[in-house]
């Protein structure tokens, strides 16, 4: 008789009690998997030929592939029997919803960036990706069923993960209104257009990012596509151009086929249609434009936007082309406003305040371009007398700070981004630029070490406690490693980004593997000093003259890796970490992929 | 569905200011509570005003022990004469905000514990304690590898080799 047969038919044969009588399930199985490898002649050592190794080779590959789909029903069984899965399905799909809400899918645009900030797109296949809450459907079965019996959960569709991601994400969310995410710069744009005309009807967010000095005509004919309307369900669109050309006129966009529209957000584009009716129904307007339009037009805008809440102004120029015209009587009085950020050349500003009426209750942040000194406001202090304004103008603190001799000291960008409502105390804003010269100096001619004095300085002017994003470019060997920690030991908890250049990278490499549980690298804290931990941090970024193939900048490598390993032993995985091109051979590329999961290049 | 027994009035404790009720767990525990305290449980709304109809007084027996039926009750008492969004059947959903300082601590149990009382409070339809017992387990899992979800979850990974492979499944991932 056929042993397969024979084996199959004991089995089958089996009275309930002769199952009890294999007392366990280990003799029970290795009876029926003695029987089945007789059954197929793989049981003996009597192999000859390599034909009959390569027949055993594969029929036993196969019989593992078959045991493995039994145990994996074994495993279902097991699965059923899990307080977590005998929860009832509506309440798994809403945990899988807040879920979802805070990890999303994404596809890290890994861009290069030269030293004017135009930006480069990189081959698709160095882009990195996540897959967010979905890593929740690869947990087993009934989770991927109740992910894809839920429609709500594929409505925020991210372009940027592939057209075929995309497709799949929105035919997935059948008629659930669609939230949808588009990088041009790492989509491919030929589909996105026709994928946005083909969904617009069922449209409820848009957010577009372009590069224009890439992809015009891709840009355009994305553009083009929400002039062809209706959006009956577009209540969100948000542009974003990263580039400082500006090539999109969205003059036409949705003119008057997006009645839901309330939340606008066009960064980098123009001239704006400051026309346009849509903009009357705005709950939520922010725009940032070269202001090629002219101070009028805004005003006659500004005067119809009755139920616009918050509103986020940014004009690029420094100086305004021409002085506006002044007429009398005619005011924007934005009756529903409760935030206003503006930032401009004074000029602007100031024309623009003295023709709006702000309410007391309304939060106004301003910023000025091109001001050096509190006294420069002095024409629009009276207006925003009493109104609860922080008043800022950054610029000029990041412009360089002269020490004497070749040494030179820059800040870039550390205080512009310390100008945020949360972080700032008003009063101490209000001359933090030049109290900072005032402090540095004094401090210095009365002979305080050079760390000292900027600590001092910091510390006097600007309170950087909650400080997130933190740019330091400094040149000339001023510096001890751990100055630039300890300054700023005190945003640990807040810091999400710091970007360094050559000089400050060895410092800041070490600081951020330095908690209080580590101690510091390997076990020994430098210079005394507790580092700059930062929990919170996701982002690194090196600007750095360093060559890691050469041996002895390879220090700096080093030093990285392990930081970046002691940081994740301590459950704070950095995200991102930005590296000059030149860093990334290969190998090392690598290996440091194993503690960071998205490396961009400079 | 609930059972309901009627029960006689040496059972329930003489009425007070407020109206008492009889919980009765599935351990087969009396549990004598409010109706203030309970009222943020639209079942047990439900469930009183059909007492008022029929006028005889019930004890309510619920399918859950009496130990998670405590830790509802901490709550819903935590909250009594509270307004929460959540409960409001008028209001629209709230969006995904933070898990509330006192909840936090309150749902600071083991893993299983905290599934009994998301299914207590589901079958209660009390839906302010549904979501934030939901918000921490969507926490428990947030940035977490696949191995990592299962090993918390105590799930197995069941999918055969083909399933695991396959390009669909890529694509859910």
């Amino acid at each position: 008789m056929d042993p397969t047969v024979e084996v199959a038919e004991r089995i089958t044969s089996m009275s309930i009690s002769d199952i009890d009588e294999v007392s366990n399930a280990t003799e029970f199985w290795s009876s029926v998997l003695q029987g089945r490898l007789t059954a197929i002649h793989c049981d003996s050592e009597d192999v000859d030929t390599r034909d009959d190794v390569a027949r055993m080779t594969r029929d036993l590959h196969d019989e593992l592939a078959a045991i493995q789909r039994a145990s994996r029903r074994v495993k279902a069984q097991l699965n059923h029997l899990r307080p977590i899965s005998r929860l009832p399905p509506e309440i798994f799909a809403h945990i899988l919803r807040l879920y979802a809400a805070s990890e999303r899918p994404h596809c890290e645009p890994v861009i290069v960036v030269n030293n004017d900030y135009d930006y480069e797109p990189m081959p698709r296949e160095i882009l990195r990706s996540g897959l967010g809450w979905l890593k929740a459907t690869h947990v087993c079965r009934r989770w991927r069923q109740i992910a894809l019996e839920h429609t709500e959960l594929w409505r925020q569709v991210d372009a940027t993960l592939g057209y075929r991601w995309a497709q799949e994400m929105i035919s997935r969310a059948k008629s659930a209104s669609l939230s949808l995410t588009v990088d041009i710069s790492i989509s491919r744009a030929e589909f996105i257009g026709d994928m946005i005309i083909a969904n617009l009807h069922n449209i409820r967010k848009l957010e577009l990012t372009c590069i224009p000095n890439l992809y015009n005509d891709s840009n355009d004919r994305v553009a083009l596509c929400l002039s062809k309307g209706p959006a009956p369900l577009l209540e969100s669109l948000v542009f974003l151009n990263r580039s400082h050309n500006v090539l999109i006129r969205p003059a036409t966009l949705l003119e008057d086929g997006a009645p839901c529209l309330r939340h606008l957000t066009v960064h980098g584009y123009g001239p704006f249609a400051w026309h346009s009716q849509v903009l009357r129904q705005l709950v939520h307007f922010d725009i940032s434009e070269g202001m090629h339009t002219s101070y009028e037009d805004i005003l006659f805008a500004l005067e119809e936007m009755n139920v616009l809440e918050v509103l986020t102004l940014y004009s690029g120029e420094v100086t305004s082309p021409h002085r506006p015209l002044q007429r009398a009587g005619r005011f924007a009085s934005l009756p529903s406003l409760v935030q206003f950020t503006l930032t401009g050349a004074l000029t602007f500003v100031e024309w623009l305040l003295t023709h709006m009426r702000i309410a007391k209750t309304v939060k106004v942040s301003i910023t000025c371009r091109g001001t050096s000194q509190r006294s420069d406001f002095q024409s629009i202090l009276p207006i925003l007398a009493d109104t609860g304004c922080n008043l800022g103008y950054p610029r000029i603190a990041y412009g360089s700070l002269s020490k004497s001799g070749r040494d030179r000291l820059f800040f870039t960008r550390a205080w512009s981004t310390v100008n945020t409502e949360q972080s700032i105390d008003r009063d101490r804003l209000s001359d933090a630029a030049s109290d900072f010269h005032l402090a540095f100096n004094w401090v210095r001619r009365a002979g305080s070490h050079d760390q000292l004095a900027l600590m001092i300085a910091v510390h006097q002017t600007l309170s950087v406690r909650k400080l997130a994003d933190l740019q330091i470019g400094v040149q000339g060997k001023l510096w001890t490693p751990w100055t630039w920690a300890d300054i700023f030991k005190d945003c640990s908890e807040s810091m999400e980004s710091i970007r360094v250049n050559s000089l400050a990278a060895p410092s800041f490499v070490a600081a951020i593997a330095d908690n209080a549980s580590s101690g510091g690298l390997n076990g020994q804290r430098q210079s005394g000093i507790e580092g700059l931990f930062a929990p919170q941090l996701a982002t690194l970024g090196i600007k750095s003259h360093f060559d890691l193939t050469d041996e002895e900048d390879s220090a700096l490598y080093t030093q990285l890796v392990a930081a970046l390993q002691e940081r994740k032993k301590h459950g704070a995985v950095l995200r991102h970490l930005v590296l000059p091109e030149h860093l990334l051979p290969a190998a090392r590329l690598r290996e440091l992929h194993e503690v960071v999961p998205c490396i961009a290049s400079w | 569905m609930p059972t309901i027994v009627s029960v006689d009035d040496s059972t329930v404790p003489g009425e007070g200011s407020s109206r008492l009720l009889l919980l009765v767990s599935s351990d087969n525990k009396h549990i004598v509570v409010e109706e203030d305290i309970m009222s943020r449980s639209r079942f047990i709304s439900k469930q009183v005003e059909g007492f008022e109809a029929t006028s005889q007084r019930h004890a309510i027996l619920l399918p859950f022990s009496s130990f998670v039926l405590n830790k509802v009750i901490e709550y819903c008492s935590h909250y009594r004469g509270y307004y929460l969004l959540e409960d409001d059947p008028d209001a629209a959903p709230p969006g995904r905000s933070p898990v509330r300082e006192w909840d936090q601590e309150f749902l600071d149990v083991d893993r299983n514990m905290l599934l009994r009382i998301i299914k207590a409070a589901h079958y209660l339809e009390i839906k302010s304690l549904v979501g934030s017992c939901a918000r921490a387990i969507a926490d428990m899992i947030r940035g977490k590898t696949t191995e990592e979800m299962r090993e918390i979850l105590g799930v197995e990974n069941d999918f055969t080799p083909e399933e695991e492979h396959s390009p669909s499944s890529k694509c859910t991932g």
